[in-house]
């Protein structure tokens, strides 16, 4: 039941995707709309993944955790939706701009490895992986704490005049990383409950 | 020779029926009233224009609808997005609008802005816009040539670059109080004195055929039509004729990624932007509408002669 609830939550964001896309309300620009949008999308299921562990360390809400893997996986799909949006859109499927794009722009560099490298932690993110793979699988998905900076960078670089919404990003991520630290998630507990 | 055909006779009629679709479909999602009485074109002045007969002056390209060409704007000034200047700009107070004219010129002063275009016939021009971030609009621009301003003002021998700035008022514009901006404000533009005089180049007061928003750069503008957007300052107080070089606002922010030309040319890419296309206005998701961008922006016939010999990609 709770499943079915966070997997329906996470169909919502394509559905505004799509909506807005019917309705032709992205403006004078669709393109860049909604690929940034997408984009921001894919960024915001990262951080929350990435908050699950310490939120259920600090709040003890064991159930953030049960759900990691589905919000882990909807990322890397938003992820992918946003790339496609990015060759529809932007490329209009043109190869030859894509080659160019990869060796001149280096922002779509870092977007695309973020990418990869989360694919094999969606392609594993089954009961059955975790199971077969034992040790393993957890050293494989610390590679999120790859993808994580990755993802901001990809922000970064590409602004033109204001910073404030990267550095946003960049704080959150910090926040994010120093919040792994055991000692710290045992004591914020010890304060809150 | 000039003909008197107003704006509204050339406007196709589907960019007319796209204008009624938008308003329908903005009511439709429920867009605040108060954006929606910015985009209406009836509470605006009509200005009295005639088409310019100069090669080049009317493009024969589709009209950009109204709604986006005052919904959707760099003007860093009024935010950073492209929604944020149809918000804001409302607040900036037009009237007056001193501009201090000076440096290399035999009239120098603080003018009001009527007083300097006064008695200059308005011009229509239809101009391509292309950003440097690789999407162009079409708008119909209502101004006076720029070479007849700086004429009435006698522009010295000596004088080899024009520099302008816009407003620098924080209380007005949000944008100039962000605190981690990419540029430094006032905003600076500059031309090469033969590219002020260029017959294409005009300062601009008015769009489809009405006084310019603020979101477009009310009341007096720059429009070089074949270089990057960005060249086309806005909301200037500030004209001075110099010996050197201005160090304009994007050359001194980020001097690898905009010079001081920024011709448009598919050739040479930004680092960020392909220029090799662009994305005409307004497009679809699936239907981006991106076409080939033109050397000049397809001006070439008109101002390439005044590079010749230049290295365009030392010089960009």
């Amino acid at each position: 039941m709770g499943k079915l609830f966070v997997i329906a939550t996470l169909i919502i964001p394509f559905g505004y995707l799509v909506v807005n896309t019917f309705l032709q309300a992205w403006g004078a620009d669709p393109a860049k709309a909604i690929v940034h949008r997408s984009g921001e999308i894919t960024l915001w299921l990262l951080i929350l993944v990435f908050l699950a562990t310490p939120m259920q360390r600090i709040l003890r809400l064991g159930y953030l955790v049960k759900f990691r893997r589905q919000v882990g996986v909807a990322m890397f799909v938003y992820g992918v939706i946003h790339l496609m949006l990015y060759l529809t859109a932007y490329l209009g499927w043109d190869i030859d701009a894509l080659a160019k794009d990869f060796i001149e722009r280096p922002y779509i560099v870092v977007g695309g490895v973020g990418l990869l490298l989360a694919m094999p932690l969606a392609l594993t993110s089954n009961s059955w992986s975790v199971k077969w793979m034992g040790p393993r699988w957890k050293a494989l998905h610390r590679l999120v704490y790859g993808i994580a900076p990755l993802a901001v960078l990809h922000v970064a670089m590409q602004v033109k005049v204001d910073f404030t919404e990267s550095i946003i990003y960049g704080v959150l991520c910090a926040l994010l990383f120093v919040l792994r630290s055991q000692k710290l998630q045992k004591r914020l507990s010890l304060i809150i409950n | 020779m000039q003909k008197k055909i107003p704006w509204y006779e050339i406007t196709p009629e589907e960019t007319y029926q796209n204008r009624r679709d938008f308003l329908k479909s903005a009511a439709l999602a429920s867009l605040s009233l108060s954006s929606l009485s910015q985009a209406s074109e009836s509470n605006l002045d009509y200005l009295p224009a005639t088409q310019s007969n100069l090669p080049g002056a009317l493009a024969a390209d589709e009209l950009t609808p109204f709604e986006h060409v005052t919904g959707y704007n760099n003007f860093y000034e009024f935010g950073a997005n492209k929604q944020d200047p149809i918000k804001n700009a409302h607040r900036l107070t037009l009237s007056p609008w001193k501009v201090d004219v000076g440096g290399l010129i035999d009239r120098p002063a603080v003018y009001d802005v009527d007083e300097l275009i006064k008695g200059l016939g308005l011009e229509e021009r239809i101009y391509r816009l292309r950003c440097v971030e690789a999407w162009s609009m079409v708008i119909p621009w209502v101004g006076v040539p720029l070479s007849a301003v700086l004429d009435r003002l006698g522009v010295q021998g000596s004088a080899k670059y024009v520099r302008f700035e816009t407003l620098y008022r924080p209380s007005e514009m949000p944008g100039q109080k962000t605190l981690f901006s990419g540029i430094d404000y006032p905003y600076i533009e500059g031309l090469r004195i033969d590219e002020a005089m260029h017959p294409l180049t005009i300062l601009a007061v008015g769009l489809y055929g009405k006084d310019l928003l603020g979101q477009n750069g009310a009341p007096l503008r720059l429009v070089v039509p074949w270089k990057y957007g960005f060249k086309s300052i806005k909301s200037i107080v500030k004209i001075e004729l110099t010996e050197e070089k201005p160090l304009t606002t994007w050359a001194k922010s980020a001097p690898h990624e905009y010079g001081f030309y920024a011709n448009v040319n598919p050739k040479v890419s930004h680092p960020r932007w392909s220029q090799a296309r662009e994305r005409r206005l307004p497009g679809g998701v699936f239907s981006p509408n991106i076409i080939d961008t033109q050397m000049f922006n397809g001006y070439a016939d008109q101002v390439a002669s005044l590079y010749s010999g230049m290295n365009l990609r030392t010089n960009y």
